[in-house]
């Protein structure tokens, strides 16, 4: 189990990155991170990895304290959002590097999964495409066996085919292993079809930390024709996200179980009434809207 | 529980002998090619020059030629590969540690399972191997080489004896454990600023800027410190710790060792430095102390740094603003030390650097915010330097100058005199110059320590009632002030009883004559010169075993009461014994002597071991001791006649000669000339010539009016001299008969110069009338 209790990390810069931060990552689950640019996933992600200590607080792994702690760093794998680091070695190099720092690294699991994505292991990765690279990189990831994988922007330059490849290996190994998979990512269907728990952070601080279907379940988008014109303030009693008239249909994204809503709307006897479940990236961007990010003029 | 904890335990190792074992990997071909590199290098050279030596030895000059030209080419090709495994040193920790300047690989290594002094330990052990392990392969090829030539040839090694440079095997140790320990240093170093810098072209550049830095901010705070301080010696104290704190310092050390033209002072300096075990090791100490200091604080740095400083180009900005102090101090200083007027050039010089450095460091920032910051800091760090400056030429080196030790605490003190003036009293000077061989004597016993510090407190109450003759000269290095109205140097030496050494040397000038006269002329100080002259004979028979005493007569005087022959007489402890007391005797006499002696002159010397002891007319005793005791058959004859005869005859060892006798006239008009303005020159081809029968004739009548008249062959208007044999003062009486002969064989073959007429009528041109008229009687 991961835990953060109270960590904070300010840059030198003076930008604070995480704010008084509280997470609990349960053990094998996929945990999805969410969030603007500079929102703290990225540094979320490197403390749980060890590579950066937090200012306060602390972030701990199974009980023990991460940062310079060699028997519980062989724990975690971080996938970096880069890959330049290993262009001048080859796929056989890197496993021989990875192979004496994870005493679980199995051989047979390289083979097995290499067997599937047929990435060449004497040539340099400097000869491979970005989406190699990253196959690369998750494979000798999913072959150290860490009980805690980290992946930020992981699935970037895959793919389609080569997404759901790596994804599914993903899955194989939490369900082989119950290994615990904590993914960053921009591509907010990725999120939606890997993790079982989200969270999604705003300027170093976490907004909610809810279970996938339940997030989902609790805001929907709710379409419907009035006899009337009404306003946002006819609605009193729900939690309204966005509220846009488009000549006669009013589009509601609200907040709440749909049964709740629905008895709100009605009550305003709707000539049509349609609920439509979000998905999680429309959530993304509703929540966030809410927060003052600004979408208008944006093509969804 | 046990079985856990080992179990922890290997993995801990195994982890870090992994992580070491995959940084070795990525320096392995540096290493291999640095190794192969290093094998082919200097030994090849060693084997090249043995086989030419071998070849000169065995007269094969063709041969010789030939392997002298491959040597010259293997030599050269030897210290570039030597050069670049030195400088290797800033590959291999750039490679251990350049993670640090990438964000992306920074991240891979934090992440690792290792911990940081893990991390540390196994970058800095793979890069030091694969620095050391070429080096060490070609210090076993090197060492093997020696072997084998000085085996094959065995003049080598009496050839670097003879040279004082031990053998060669010797000298190859001594070489490559310097080289080890600045090899040490230089990676260190260069370690550090990896750890200080979090970009890649910072860690290029402050490597180079470092090395410099050092030696360069060493020297200039001495120089600012001690320039200005009287007596005290900046250059000393500098180098002593130049040599010891950084790479280029040490190179900076042996080049000038090396270099006696640019001879500095200092400990233990000069050829012997670099040879002497003693020095050698204690060099090396003082490197691996710093090295040890400089490897603790990057160890340090390197446990604060954090994963986030990648890209930084400097990690911790305290040491960018101390180095970049450090550069602006140098700019200013260098400017202002010698000529306090200078300060608005160097301060704008030094403003600009210092921005020109900050626009470099921060490049991409430039906005008006960050050029106006760099402005005030240029102006903040040149206002230091200025204050520096100016607070250091006007505070006596901070008290050093009125530091003079208490003689409980000083182990010995040893104190030298050079004189070069003539304004000293007769005695004092005279007994100075008799006593050359051993200006620097040392006093361990109280009474002595006490002397001597009694001077040294007189020549600073001198200084402190003199200050304003010393203040009028303030944009001038005091030294300069003293040295150009000066009479010689005293050097004082304190050695303390915690080891230190303290060091002052002093101008004598004309204020502080009698102080030094009263010094010079004390019975301590005499007694002590004589046991210090005995001292240093007896340890140095020991060591060469001397075995022989000569005497010399002077060639430019004629002496009634002495020989004019050379002589050698077998070495005993009785004639060196007896030697010394007379001489000490006439010494003393003189010292005590109310009478003038100043028109006593210089008769001739004798050699005892490595030291030259001068003989003055006025020495009694020692000429009675020479008269009894240096005789026997000449080896060489300084007698103007039987020497002029025996050069003719072929009776005397033709080993100072050239191919041909030689005459030369010289005519030197002015008596106060260190050298005869012109002279003439005649080569005579045949020994048996007529002009050297005439010069025998001259030489005879020359000799006997010396005898007959009794006053001594003073430094006359001319001379004739047979090269490397005899030397015939020509009094003025003579001085048309010498004329007479040059004219005579002006014509003979190979004479080279003017004829004597165009040479007498240009000294005439130099010396005016007076010499006209005394030429003309």
């Amino acid at each position: 189990m991961i835990e953060l209790k109270g960590v904070t990390k300010t840059f030198d810069n003076g930008f604070k990155a995480l704010d008084n931060i509280d997470l609990v990552i349960p053990e094998g689950s996929a945990f999805g991170l969410l969030g603007s640019n500079g929102a703290g996933k990225s540094t979320i992600l490197r403390l749980l990895a060890g590579i950066y200590s937090q200012d306060s607080g602390e972030v701990l792994v199974d009980g023990g304290k991460v940062f310079n702690s060699p028997s519980v760093k062989r724990k975690i794998f971080f996938v970096n959002d880069e890959t330049i680091q290993f262009t001048s070695s080859t796929l056989n190099e890197i496993k021989s590097f990875y192979k004496g720092f994870y005493p679980e690294f199995s051989e047979e699991a390289f083979e097995r999964l290499n067997g599937v994505i047929k990435l060449p292991v004497d040539k340099k990765l400097s000869t491979f495409s970005k989406g190699m690279k990253r196959q690369a990189i998750v494979l000798i990831g999913l072959a150290c066996r860490p009980d805690y994988l980290m992946l930020d922007e992981a699935f970037d330059g895959l793919d389609p085919t080569m997404r759901i490849i790596v994804k599914r290996m993903l899955v194989d190994a939490m369900l082989d292993r119950k290994m615990t998979a904590i993914i960053s990512s921009h591509n907010l269907n990725e999120i939606n079809e890997v993790c079982d728990t989200v969270a999604l952070l705003h300027k170093g601080k976490i907004l909610f930390n809810r279970e996938v279907d339940s997030v989902k379940g609790n805001i929907h988008k709710y379409q419907c024709v009035f006899k009337s014109e009404i306003t946002k303030d006819d609605l009193a009693g729900i939690e309204i996200l966005h509220f846009e008239k488009n000549h006669s249909i009013y589009n509601i994204i609200a907040k709440g179980p749909s049964e709740e809503v629905t008895e709100v709307i009605n009550r305003k006897q709707p000539v049509v009434l349609d609920v439509i479940p979000l998905t999680l990236e429309e959530i993304f961007i509703y929540e966030m809207e809410v927060l003052g990010y600004d979408f208008d003029g944006i093509d969804r | 529980m046990t079985s856990t904890v080992s179990t922890a335990k290997t993995r801990k190792e195994s982890f870090f002998r992994h992580y070491f074992l995959m940084g070795f990997r990525r320096t392995r071909k540096a290493m291999i090619i640095l190794s192969v590199l290093q094998i082919i290098g200097i030994p090849l050279t060693e084997i090249l020059m043995t086989v030419t030596l071998k070849a000169d030895l065995a007269e094969k000059y063709d041969t010789s030629e030939i392997f002298a030209t491959l040597t010259v080419f293997s030599a050269v090709l030897s210290v570039i590969f030597l050069v670049c495994a030195l400088l290797a040193g800033m590959f291999f920790a750039i490679q251990s540690f350049g993670y640090l300047h990438k964000k992306s690989i920074t991240d891979m290594y934090y992440a690792l399972p290792v911990s940081t002094n893990q991390r540390f330990f196994a970058d800095f052990s793979s890069g030091i191997i694969a620095y050391f392990v070429p080096m060490i392969i070609g210090f076993a090829a090197t060492l093997i080489t020696a072997l084998a030539c000085t085996g094959a040839v065995a003049e080598i090694n009496e050839m670097l004896t003879a040279y004082g440079v031990g053998t060669l095997q010797t000298l190859v140790i001594k070489a490559f454990l310097l080289a080890f320990a600045v090899m040490l240093m230089f990676y260190v170093l260069s370690c550090l600023v990896c750890t200080l810098c979090g970009q890649f072209f910072e860690t290029i550049t402050y490597t180079i800027v470092i090395n410099g830095l050092i030696p360069g901010i060493i020297a200039i705070v001495f120089l600012v410190l001690f320039s200005n301080a009287y007596g005290v010696d900046f250059s000393s104290y500098a180098m002593n710790i130049v040599r010891m704190t950084s790479p280029a310092g040490v190179l900076i050390y042996y080049l000038c060792s090396l270099n006696s033209s640019t001879q500095l002072y200092y400990t233990n300096g000069g050829i012997e430095g670099v040879v002497r075990w003693d020095a050698i090791l204690l060099q090396i100490a003082y490197i691996l102390i710093f090295t040890a200091v400089y490897f603790a604080v990057t160890y340090l740095l390197y446990r604060k740094r954090r994963s986030e400083d990648v890209g930084k180009p400097f990690v911790f900005s305290f040491f960018y603003y101390v180095i970049t102090f450090c550069m602006v101090l140098c700019v200013c200083s260098i400017g202002v030390i010698n000529e306090m007027a200078a300060y608005i050039g160097s301060a704008f010089a030094s403003i600009v650097f210092f921005m020109i450095v900050d626009a470099i460091t921060k490049r991409g920032s430039f906005k008006i915010k960050t050029f106006a910051r760099a402005f005030v800091t240029g102006i903040v760090m040149t206002g230091v330097s200025i204050v520096f400056v100016v607070i250091c030429n006007h505070s006596d080196g901070f008290g050093v100058v009125y530091n003079i030790p208490e003689a409980d605490n000083v182990k010995n003190v040893t104190v030298e005199f050079e004189l070069y003036g003539s304004s000293l009293s007769y005695e004092e000077e005279s007994l100075i110059t008799d006593l050359t061989n051993i200006s620097m004597v040392t006093f361990d016993d109280r009474q002595g320590k006490e002397m001597v510090i009694s001077m040294h407190r007189d020549i600073i109450n001198n200084y402190k009632n003199n200050k304003d003759f010393y203040d009028d000269m303030n944009d001038i290095i005091i030294e300069s002030v003293d040295g150009e109205n000066s009479y010689g140097t005293v050097n004082i030496t304190y050695k303390l009883d915690s080891d230190l050494t303290m060091t002052r040397t002093y101008f004598i000038s004309h204020n502080f004559l009698d102080i030094v006269g009263d010094f010079l002329t004390s019975d301590v100080y005499t007694e002590s010169c004589f046991e210090q002259i005995k001292e240093n004979f007896k340890q140095d028979k020991a060591q060469y075993g001397f075995s022989s005493i000569e005497f010399y007569p002077e060639i430019y005087y004629y002496s009634k009461d002495l020989s004019g022959n050379c002589f050698s007489v077998e070495l005993t402890d009785s004639l060196s014994d007896g030697f010394f007391e007379s001489y000490e005797k006439d010494i003393r006499n003189k010292l005590d002597s109310e009478e003038d002696n100043s028109g006593s002159v210089m008769v001739g010397s004798v050699a005892l071991g490595w030291n030259s002891y001068t003989i003055y007319s006025s020495y009694e005793n020692t000429i009675k001791f020479i008269n009894e005791n240096i005789t026997g058959n000449p080896f060489y004859t300084m007698n103007f006649s039987e020497g002029a005869k025996a050069v003719l005859n072929g009776d005397i060892d033709n080993a100072n000669l050239y191919d041909s006798s030689m005459i030369s006239v010289t005519l030197a008009p002015d008596y106060d000339s260190d050298e005869p303005y012109y002279f003439a020159e005649y080569y005579f081809v045949e020994n048996n010539n007529k002009a050297v029968s005439d010069l025998v004739d001259l030489a005879g009548k020359i000799e006997a009016y010396y005898e007959q008249s009794g006053i001594s062959a003073d430094y006359n208007k001319a001379s004739v001299i047979i090269y490397g044999n005899v030397n015939i003062p020509v009094p003025d009486e003579f001085l048309d008969d010498v004329i007479r002969f040059a004219e005579k064989y002006k014509d003979e073959k190979q004479s080279y110069s003017e004829s004597f007429d165009e040479i007498r009528n240009e000294a005439l041109k130099e010396v005016g009338s007076q010499a006209e008229e005394e030429l003309a009687a």
